[in-house]
């Protein structure tokens, strides 16, 4: 591996030595002094179509000289510094070409330069690596007495001044006023009912420098595109930012998480850094889960959060056993967590709904980004195709390292804390994941990959092709020397997601946005099994046993949304869903012996209207909501309101709150028999043995924040009806032969579904109803140097399954406390931070009394008798994680960094379950725990 | 005005935690009896009553008997009901006969639970027959031919049977090196026939293949197992308030000769 790694840098370094050779001029830095070069007299409308004006003369001299040429010629005005560009030469001949052209090709390239037109149609122009503070941004601001338009709309797109991505959920304020507006997925906005065409508006958005648009009467209003620079710092020393903007932003509406992916890799990661786990540090969000990237949002479970990716349902959202999410953020611009009060926008889950959103890519240009870690390797490349299309593709894909063998063996519970005495190691043990047997070996990876295509036919439109399929592979062949009992051959186990989604979205004049959106999701989870067993005890011949389990979720889907924005006080959201999922689930044994079959065909078409108002002088915000539904299996319909409301008492205090009705009709179910893999299916409600689950759910809370604090506090209750819960009763032959005993063929044993050798006891679907109920409170240092938050929530979820316990018990996800302590310190390149996590212990049922049966021929049998359900603790969780990430730029051009973190760095062994086996006639307890200090590397470069 | 928020902030946390107390949950009280029943018509009832082994305390072992309960078997049926003899070394006796047919109930307390289990006496069996008396062992040939021997029975209700083979010779001759058990027991079955097959012995002589017809708590205590340790149950019983079982079965034998 490290020979990969220096062969890898080699490459690298010996690629860009040939390219710094090229460079003929020194490299200094910009500094303070910048220059208007000419303004032109009056107002020229300019529009951003540089590639419309064309220059056509012989343009030589210093840089300055010719900007300061082109500029009369054509009135452009320019941004640069004289000193520097005094010491650059122009040689460029004489050819027509577009302006555009010229100062992409003539002036920057090859001068590592860069250039982009602010607000007022300035060009500047700037070191390609260069961060540009507001300051130095110095616009000669045109100073109107009176303006020439009252009441005005101002609409446009907000983008990225770098790759001219656009930006989703940006927020704009108009100044002065208390109106503002935010864009919507595809960074798309309007403003309506501006005072006057002389106002400003303050454009804020998570992981970008604040941006300050100056209105101006010869403005175009209907067409606007504002530029936000990332506030990133990967780069040279001479920064200036005048605001830092943090990781997390919690304070938009009520449970209501956004996050930027740009910063996430400062935090400690157990590979890459990963979505969901970052989101595990949020308030809200259960953390003490390892063995699950999915997210535990307020007593939920996983499978009861809505996870869309460019609008694509995403069934199966980790890798590695839980460690990892399936997401890939280098592909991801924007994500945002609704923890509770989500709109009616969307429906199917009861806890919460992820949005993410992925990068278009850019269009100025060939980008790329690789990472690589001590487990994985991950790039991605965008570029455009013409001036329209833009694509992006990711890939990544783990290799298997000690780390990542480690991270194996502790999901597949490898790593207990005793070694059973005598255990025979083909014996299968009772619970959990079945232990590693002697001598075998496994292969086991995961990938996945992101693709889009986006088209932007018009200022308009914008249409895209988004792809994404991610999987995890298990091969357990085995081969175990002087076992006599089983000689497996092949067990493969292969899981993960498929989906793609093709969008238009289109903007009707200024009040009315369109987006429709087609999508496929297919989960798939299957596992084959063929092992050869001798056919008797005392036959020498062998017979093949097969087993195959299979589970496919496919999911189909139109939807169409539509935003309408009445007036500067409303806006309306409405729309229609029609979606068509199949659900398969089918385990067999030896291709003729059929245990389970189980498909489902559901229809569901949604329909919903929403009313977003801003009341009493914008200090009340209410949404109100209805969603409905009908759901082909129970041929019923269902009816979901919703509402939210947040009140700004000053402008410090706020108070939030929201209630709703919700339903999911696709259930995860875990199964609880004994086998390696992932042992979940989902599959559709079908109104009777699994019936359509449901909640009721109140937020209410308030937060107080100033500039640099903010502290929140969110209380929620939720009622949960109809959750179900899963379990299959399999018993292996062998457990019937008993004292002196035979097996004989043609013998029919057990009850069952089938004549021949089954080994289904029973299967059930188990119904109950429970709640869910606590607070978090967030305290969060927003600016600085140093930044971070401490998060605390009380909670308790209960479930009451009368099949399962005659009395209320502890949902498993149920944890007491949970507290969280994140910091995040900068200095010069550097970035450091640390999280502490402490929880409650989960509860578990544990055996309390043991006894023996003789049976009238003799044999005997021990059972151990459990206690309540849930009536126990296990000790509390508690991790502390460090990691520091140091940024540079290789032979200065290529921002890098690298990261190293230590996970668990006190090698806390935290129980994640304990095993129970009965050996001779006694009880044995095992601990199984999670991962104890587990070290990481991890190094990106960006091109 | 800060005041006043604290206030309030107070006032909702402790709102919300107003009723948290424990009422409602389950408790547990592993203190239980494990009853042993197993009634054949013909015989007069042997019972069989321990506690469990409670791991949390200091017991060590699972041989716990309880003496000195007052035990009823009651037959549901005709109503006749009497307390059960004490043996001692928590073994009980009655002094009825069990009838062919009808349902019994077994009841005592123990440790403030009124314990309790019924079963009813499965139907006779009917239509046991054979096709043979005699079965000639495998290894006195020289074509290692199997021999089989067919049984058959009615079994129009679709309950279970099981197969007890028993040697009945006062000496045994083994037909191996080895020598196992004098008595084999099959798996319950819902089918109405069963070949026995020569190689499936272990001694020469007269067998007693006396067929039982068990009910279905036998068969569910039979093949389950407790679940695992992320989903544990409880374990099969009939027994309410206690553990074990009670359970009856009729039979029917017939004699078979290895040689």
């Amino acid at each position: 591996m490290r020979r990969l790694i220096v062969v890898f840098f080699n490459i690298i370094f010996i690629s860009l030595c040939f390219q710094t050779a090229k460079a003929n001029t020194e490299i200094r830095y910009f500094d303070e002094n910048t220059k208007i070069a000419l303004e032109s007299g009056d107002t020229l409308q300019i529009n951003n179509n540089l590639d419309k004006i064309e220059i056509d003369g012989w343009y030589t001299g210093t840089l300055d000289k010719v900007l300061e040429r082109i500029a009369s010629e054509k009135g452009l005005k320019f941004s640069y510094n004289i000193d520097y560009a005094k010491t650059i030469n122009i040689d460029a001949p004489p050819f027509k070409r577009s302006v555009d052209n010229f100062l992409k090709y003539i002036v920057c390239k090859g001068n590592k330069l860069k250039f982009f037109i602010d607000d007022d149609d300035v060009i500047h122009i700037v070191e390609i690596w260069k961060q540009v503070d507001e300051k130095t941004l110095a616009k000669k601001e045109k100073k109107y007495d009176t303006a020439t338009r009252l009441n005005i709309t101002l609409a446009g797109k907000v983008i990225d001044v770098e790759n001219n991505e656009t930006l989703p959920y940006v927020n704009l304020i108009v100044n002065k006023t208390k109106s503002g507006t935010s864009t919507n997925a595809d960074g798309v906005f309007t403003l309506l009912n501006i005072p006057s065409d002389t106002c400003s508006v303050t454009v804020t958005y998570i992981g970008y420098k604040p941006h300050v648009l100056k209105i101006t009467p010869d403005m175009n209003l209907s067409d606007v595109v504002i530029k936000m620079e990332p506030a990133t710092e990967l780069l040279s020393e001479v920064v200036v930012l005048s605001d830092k903007q943090d990781l997390l932003q919690t304070n938009e509406r009520v449970g209501l998480i956004k996050m930027t992916p740009l910063k996430m890799n400062v935090l400690p990661s157990l590979g890459e850094k990963d979505i969901f786990r970052t989101f595990q540090l949020m308030p809200g969000i259960s953390a003490a889960n390892e063995n699950s990237s999915g997210l535990y949002v307020r007593g939920g479970t996983p499978d009861q959060s809505l996870v869309l990716y460019d609008g694509i349902p995403i069934y199966n959202v980790q890798h590695l056993f839980g460690f990892y999410s399936a997401f890939n953020s280098n592909a991801i611009k924007d994500i945002q967590l609704y923890k509770g009060g989500f709109d009616a926008k969307y429906g199917g889950r009861l806890s919460s709904v992820v949005e993410i959103t992925g990068k278009e890519g850019k269009n100025t240009g060939f980008g790329a980004m690789a990472d690589i870690s001590l487990m994985s390797a991950n790039a991605y490349i965008e570029f455009p195709i013409g001036k329209k299309i833009t694509f992006l593709a990711a890939a990544r894909r783990s290799w298997q390292s000690p780390l990542y063998n480690l991270i194996y063996d502790q999901s597949t519970g490898n790593n207990s804390d005793n070694n059973m005495p005598g255990m025979d190691s083909d014996k299968m043990p009772p619970g959990g994941f079945s232990k590693k047997e002697n001598n075998s070996s496994y292969k086991s990876y995961f990938y996945d990959v992101n693709s889009k295509l986006s088209y932007r036919p018009t200022e308009r439109d914008i249409i895209s092709l988004s792809f994404y399929n991610g999987a995890d592979d298990l091969d357990n062949n085995f081969n175990p020397s002087g076992s006599s009992y089983t000689l497996k051959n092949s067990d493969v186990t292969k899981w993960g997601n498929t989906g793609s989604a093709a969008k238009w979205g289109h903007k009707w004049g200024t009040r009315l946005y369109s987006n429709l959106l087609l999508t496929y999701s297919n989960y798939f989870n299957e596992r084959n099994r063929v092992s050869k067993i001798p056919a008797s005890y005392t036959s020498s011949s062998t017979k093949t046993e097969t087993y195959s389990e299979e589970n496919n979720l496919n999911d189909y889907s139109a939807k169409l949304d539509m935003e309408y924005k009445v007036d500067e006080y409303q806006q309306l959201s409405f729309g229609v869903n029609a979606n068509k999922t199949k659900t398969d689930y089918f385990l067999s044994e030896n291709d003729t012996t059929t245990i389970l079959n189980n498909n489902i065909k559901a229809d569901l078409l949604a329909a919903y209207l929403q009313d977003k108002l801003t009341l009493c002088d914008t200090r009340l915000e209410i949404t109100g909501g209805l969603r409905a539904n009908y759901y082909s299996p129970t041929k019923k319909y269902y009816f979901e309101p919703r509402g939210t409301a947040s009140y700004t008492i000053d402008k410090n205090w706020k108070i939030k709150g929201s209630a709703g009705y919700y339903y999911q009709f696709a259930k995860k179910i875990t199964r609880e028999d004994i086998m390696q893999g992932n042992r979940d299916f989902w599959l559709m409600a079908d109104g009777e043995s699994m019936p359509v689950g449901s909640s009721l759910q109140g937020v209410l809370g308030f937060s107080y924040e100033t500039k640099d604090y903010l502290i929140d506090i969110e209380g929620y209750y939720k009622k949960l009806y109809d959750i179900s819960e899963y379990s299959i009763r399999t018993v292996n032959m062998s457990q019937s032969f008993g004292q002196g005993g035979m097996m004989m063929p043609g013998m029919d044993g057990g009850k069952g579904n089938s004549s021949n050798e089954n080994t289904i006891y029973s299967d059930r679907f188990y119904t109950g109803n429970g709640y869910a109920r606590g607070i978090d409170f967030l305290f969060q240092k927003k600016y600085g140097d140093f930044t971070g938050w401490v998060s605390y929530t009380l909670g308790e979820v209960i479930h009451n399954f009368p099949d399962l316990s005659d009395k209320k018990y502890y949902a498993s996800n149920d944890v007491t406390h949970e507290l969280k302590l994140v910091g995040i310190y900068k200095w010069r390149n550097w970035d450091f931070s640390a999280n502490w996590l402490l929880a409650s212990g989960k509860p578990y049922t544990a055996p309390e009394g043991l006894y023996k049966l003789t049976l009238p021929d003799g044999s005997e049998k021990t059972y151990f008798t459990p206690s309540a359900k849930n009536g126990n603790r296990l000790p509390c969780y508690h991790r502390f994680d460090i990691a520091a990430t140091y940024n540079f730029k290789i032979s200065e051009k290529f921002p890098c960094s690298v990261n190293i973190s230590l996970f668990n760095l006190y090698n806390r062994k935290n129980v994640w379950y304990k095993e129970y086996q009965i050996v001779e006639e006694e009880i044995v307890e095992t601990n199984v725990n999670y991962l104890g200090i587990t070290p990481n590397v991890n190094f990106s470069i960006k091109f | 005005m800060k005041n006043s928020y604290i206030l309030l902030l107070l006032i909702t946390g402790i709102s919300f935690f107003y009723n948290c107390g424990d009422d409602g949950f389950s408790v547990s009280d592993p203190d239980k009896a494990v009853i042993q029943g197993y009634l054949f018509p013909g015989h007069t009832a042997e019972i069989t009553i321990n506690r469990q082994q409670i791991l949390a305390s200091e017991d060590t072992t699972m041989d716990l008997p309880l003496s000195g309960l007052s035990v009823t078997l009651s037959n549901q049926t005709t109503g006749k009901s009497e307390v059960l003899k004490d043996n001692g070394a928590g073994s009980y006796s009655s002094e009825m006969i069990i009838e062919d047919e009808g349902s019994y109930k077994i009841e005592f307390d123990y440790n403030n639970n009124h314990v309790w289990a019924t079963t009813s006496i499965p139907t006779k069996v009917s239509g046991f027959k054979t096709d043979a008396t005699e079965l000639l062992h495998t290894e006195r040939f020289s074509d290692d031919t199997v021999r089989y021997v067919n049984y058959y029975w009615d079994n129009e209700e679709e309950s279970y049977h099981l197969f007890y083979i028993y040697n009945m010779e006062s000496w045994t001759t083994p037909i191996y090196n080895f020598t196992p058990s004098k008595s084999i027991t099959t798996t319950p079955t819902a089918d109405t026939a069963y070949q026995v097959n020569s190689r499936g012995f272990y001694y020469y002589g007269r067998h007693y293949m006396i067929l039982y017809k068990v009910t279905d708590e036998y068969v569910d205590l039979y093949y389950s197992s407790n679940g695992n340790s992320q989903h544990m149950t409880n374990p099969p019983t009939n027994v309410n308030n206690g553990f074990g079982i009670f359970t009856a079965m009729s039979s029917d034998t017939l004699v078979l000769t290895l040689r």
